[in-house]
């Protein structure tokens, strides 16, 4: 009896295989984009090649040697697997490692290499180290579809003096968090519209800022967690004109303001000045900065009539308050011609070219 | 075992007859020694023990052995390579990966009784079960992996009659695989050379 039992055993031994190692914790993943948000959120879209970066913290993670006394050494990291609407495993090579507190990973998206199209929803993540025990966490990480961009409406059209509501309608908003919104067009910078409010999920309205310029610019709206949609020819922005506008006196001195009458010469479509608040602006530069032509608000901008406006150039005082005692203006306009741009209260705006504008004389 | 069983038979025939192993038939042996793998694991001191008993087969020339014996060598390196990465910079961690044999061996062993003077040369070799543990080091943490599996191994030694037994030189070889995920897919085996004292019973 005693050798067959001793070779069960023996055989026992000698089938058994067993792994013996560390089990990691994992607290939390966090997208960079919104290091505040947990459960952190993930775009199913967008990333570029690699996907998204996303940071697994935790500890005790550990990497091993692969494969160490053979020629082709390695190193095997911890696997990280998601659980949810899908299940799905991190390929090896979309892992780093940057100490036992902290991994990254590029978790694929639709439009990367690999590409795959994780459902949106909660996901449990799970890391096991090599040898070791698994951690698990759960609702770790919120999948969420990218942004898509249907209709794009100015319901109060565009006005030049004022913000301009802007109505975006669509899908993959998110209310929880505020996206960014910018008009792009060629040659010029991006201008980002800084009042957003998220209706909800698939209305979002915002304003485009007074005085941007006509155009035909594409509307990008990228979402907090990254994903981002772009609508070429989005939107093209055209203010009413004002009619022919002119200067008189068409100068002044540089050591004093010129109370200047604007004359508007209405014709056609063009429209007549309304009453209310006018803004106008010299385009010129000041002696603090000469190298920079920036718009110089006159004052004491007065509505005299549909065809006439009163205003001040701050020749001498430029953009200091007033009284300037200074006889030597400092902080006035370089002398020079420039030109004007009225902004009426309809939203109507009109330019006088620098080549019939105002003259500071020195 | 051809080989053996040939070597075995020119043995009996060149062997003065008058050469006969005295003593009882079974006999235990402690042996030390230094192993050294086939593999990067560097050498390592060597422990074993064998119970043996000679058979009256061949004219009580042919013994068989079992031998349990131990050794744990080592290696180590430093972890590297390109998951190995915090935002571009490079990470390493020296790491230690040992690997622990325990090896039952049965061994059928020739013998060749007084064959160069006072000395007993031998030969033999058999299959064996080696049951090993690869443990590494990194990181601050420590992971193993166990496992088992046949081998077979070879050995020669030569023994000199002292005091109720004799003192023994012995030479082995060992083939044991092993395909852990840290070592990778390879012969753990070695060479060893033990002394060891052989008392008979």
């Amino acid at each position: 009896m005693r050798l067959p039992v001793a070779a069960a055993l023996l055989s026992l031994v000698a089938c058994s295989e067993s792994t013996e190692g560390t089990t990691p914790k994992l607290e939390g993943l966090i997208n960079p984009r919104q290091r505040l948000i947990t459960p952190a959120r993930v775009c199913n879209a967008g990333g570029g090649p690699s996907g998204w970066r996303l940071e697994l913290i935790g500890d005790r993670f550990t990497p091993v040697p692969r494969d160490a006394l053979t020629d082709s050494p390695s190193v095997e990291l911890p696997t990280v697997s998601l659980s949810g609407p899908a299940d799905y495993t991190l390929p090896a090579d979309h892992l780093f490692f940057a100490r036992t507190e902290l991994m990254r990973m590029d978790l694929p998206t639709r439009d990367s290499t690999p590409s795959n199209t994780l459902p949106p929803g909660a996901y449990t993540v799970s890391v096991t180290n090599p040898l070791g025990g698994t951690a698990e966490l759960e609702d770790a990480l919120r999948v969420v579809p990218p942004p898509v961009i249907t209709t794009l409406t100015a319901p109060e059209g565009f006005r030049y003096n004022a913000a301009s509501p802007l109505v975006i309608e669509g899908s993959g908003f998110r209310a929880d968090a505020l996206p960014l919104i910018v008009l792009q067009r060629q040659g010029e910078e991006d201008q980002p519209l800084f009042t957003v409010t998220v209706v909800s999920d698939t209305r979002i309205e915002t304003e485009v800022p007074p005085a941007t310029p006509e155009g035909t610019y594409a509307l990008t709206l990228t979402n907090p967690e990254g994903c981002s949609v772009t609508r070429p020819q989005a939107l093209t922005i055209t203010y009413p004109r004002l009619g022919n506008l002119s200067v008189s006196p068409a100068s002044g001195p540089a050591n004093s303001d010129t109370v200047i009458t604007v004359t508007n010469t209405a014709s056609g479509t063009a429209n007549r000045f309304t009453p209310g608040t006018h803004e106008v602006y010299l385009v010129a530069p000041v002696k603090t900065d000469p190298g920079q032509t920036v718009n110089i608000p006159l004052y004491d901008v007065t509505y005299v009539s549909q065809a006439q406006l009163r205003a001040t150039v701050p020749n001498c005082s430029g953009f200091d308050s007033r009284p300037v005692t200074d006889p030597a203006c400092p902080g006035g306009i370089v002398p020079g011609t420039y030109g004007l741009i009225v902004a009426d209260p309809s939203g109507a705006f009109g330019t006088l070219p620098a080549s019939s504008g105002f003259t500071v004389t020195p | 075992m051809n080989a053996l069983a040939l070597l075995a038979a020119a043995a009996l025939a060149a062997a003065p007859s008058s050469n006969k192993d005295t003593g009882g038939p079974v006999f235990i042996a402690p042996k030390v020694g230094f192993i050294k793998p086939v593999t990067s694991l560097g050498g390592d001191l060597f422990l074993g023990g064998e119970v043996g008993y000679l058979t009256p087969l061949l004219q009580r020339r042919l013994a068989l052995v079992l031998e349990v014996n131990y050794h744990r060598p080592s290696t180590s390196g430093t972890l590297r390579g390109p998951q190995l990465d915090n935002l571009g910079q490079p990470i390493e961690s020296p790491y230690t990966l040992a690997e622990r044999e325990v090896a039952i061996q049965l061994s059928a062993v020739f013998r060749f009784p007084r064959a160069l003077g006072p000395l007993t040369p031998y030969v033999g070799a058999g299959p064996g079960l080696y049951l090993h543990r690869a443990t590494v080091e990194s990181f601050d943490s420590t992971a193993s992996e166990s496992g088992s599996g046949p081998g077979f191994q070879v050995l020669a030694g030569a023994e000199l009659p002292l005091g109720p037994g004799g003192a023994f030189l012995e030479a082995k070889y060992h083939f044991a695989r092993v395909d852990f995920l840290t070592t990778g897919d390879v012969n753990a085996g070695a060479v060893l050379a033990a002394l060891g004292y052989r008392l008979r019973l």
